[in-house]
């Protein structure tokens, strides 16, 4: 999967890296998120689609690729 | 469920999420009286501002405080109207509250606390000021209303289910078999901190949406979650995790409230119930866990320098 975020309309809430600490952080300064990979690894779907679900401000989305055989 | 236009729904299963609807004053259907909840009222309220009006804000609460400062950051004169001693002090308490007004003090809103609005004056069906507790009036050409909110269950009257403060639900989110309430509307016991609450928070309906979902599916999973929310006012971005009730004991744990950030935390009942950051979103996330853990206030508070216990 690629993940997508948006960081201008991000409100710093921490709820991603609550959701999946290995795939985003937020900046100290202002608490923007940071994308920490743009294609986590397939264990980590799950907590990348809540991380999703769960931003309130909707500024993840994930593109989901074709499994390759 | 029968519908407005005499159309009737069977179902399985219910999810009640209608929300709650702004409190008004009586007497307040008046040509500039805003409220505040939908995209229109949102919409209609920012037409009303390029005209440069006086603007009175009834009601320092999160929803009171936030229209401040946008209408503030407009350049527009502000007055904010609350009966309370300090702004947003059931969320928050009277030591924050007390620093939240200081921050409006110095953006230049004005406030008006320890004084209700008692009622509205209008000529014409146009409202032209506030009439105060102590007798005096504000001039006003727009006035916005954030009284709070009251849960939307009118149409539940008479069905059977329990509405207190809300739908009343079990910790399931469950108000009768096959029937579940979530978001604004939804009263359930939170068996996390031990007590019922009702929470009025944008990622509490997301999370409970999905549990109560779940359970409807047969999850019978109980929704215990640490409550979440922010809010924005000009440039201070303020997070909180737990609960803060009103008689919590509450210490600064980090920075320091002059250098305009910092991170405090709410004791009761001899545990950390809450955390708040003050332009410190990354901090007051790794402190969530003393929440979730439901970490001891007396181990935190004899730790005079408690750094190590909330980095991650
Ligand atoms: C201006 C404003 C700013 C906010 N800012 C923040 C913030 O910064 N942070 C935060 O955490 N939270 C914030 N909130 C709170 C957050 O928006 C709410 O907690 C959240 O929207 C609740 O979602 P809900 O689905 O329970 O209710 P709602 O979003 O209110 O949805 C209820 C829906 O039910 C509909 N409805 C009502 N009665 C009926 C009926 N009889 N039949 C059919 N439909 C009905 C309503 O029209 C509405 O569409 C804010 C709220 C407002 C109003
Ligand atoms: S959950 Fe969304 S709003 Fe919150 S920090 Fe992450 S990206 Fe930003």
């Amino acid at each position: 999967m690629k993940v997508i975020v948006d960081q201008n309309k991000c409100v710093a809430s921490g709820q991603c890296v609550l959701s999946a600490p290995e795939v985003f952080d937020q900046r100290e300064e202002d608490g923007i998120v940071v994308l920490l990979t743009e294609t986590p690894p397939e264990h980590l779907a799950d907590d990348v689609r809540q991380a999703t679900a769960l931003c309130p401000a909707r500024v993840i989305w994930v593109e989901e690729q074709e499994q390759k055989e | 469920m029968r519908l407005d236009n005499r159309e009737t729904i069977g179902f399985d299963a219910l999810i009640i999420a209608t929300g709650v609807a702004p409190r008004r004053l009586p007497d307040s259907d008046l040509a500039g009286v805003h409220v505040l909840r939908t995209l229109d009222d949102a919409l209609h309220l920012r037409a009303a501002l390029p005209t440069g009006p006086r603007v009175v804000v009834v009601g320092a609460g999160l929803l009171g405080t936030e229209v401040a400062a946008a209408t503030r950051t407009m350049n527009l004169k502000v007055t904010v109207v609350e009966p309370e001693p300090v702004p947003v002090r059931r969320p928050f308490g009277d030591r924050i509250g007390a620093l939240v007004g200081e921050l409006h003090r110095d953006h230049g809103t004005r406030l008006r606390c320890g004084i209700p609005v008692r009622r509205l004056r209008g000529a014409a069906g146009r409202v032209t000021g506030a009439d105060l507790g102590d007798g005096t009036t504000l001039p006003a050409d727009v006035v916005v209303l954030a009284l709070g909110s009251a849960p939307a269950t009118r149409w539940l009257t008479g069905s059977g289910l329990r509405l207190g403060d809300g739908v009343e639900c079990d910790a399931l989110c469950q108000a009768a078999p096959g029937i579940y309430a979530a978001g604004d509307i939804a009263s359930w016991h939170n068996q996390r901190f031990c007590t019922r609450m009702r929470l009025e928070h944008r990622m509490n309906a997301t999370e409970q949406a999905m549990a109560a979902a779940g359970n409807l599916l047969g999850d019978a999973e109980p929704f215990a979650p640490v409550p979440y929310f922010w809010t924005d006012q000009y440039d201070t971005r303020i997070q909180a995790y737990g609960i803060f009730p009103p008689d919590a004991d509450v210490r600064i744990v980090h920075g320091d409230p002059v250098d305009g950030y910092f991170a405090a935390a709410y004791g009761h009942h001899g545990r950390v119930v809450g955390v708040l950051g003050w332009n410190t979103p990354r901090r007051v996330r790794t402190s969530r866990r003393l929440v979730a853990e439901r970490a001891s206030w007396t181990a935190l508070t004899d730790t005079p320098a408690l750094r190590s216990a909330t980095v991650n």
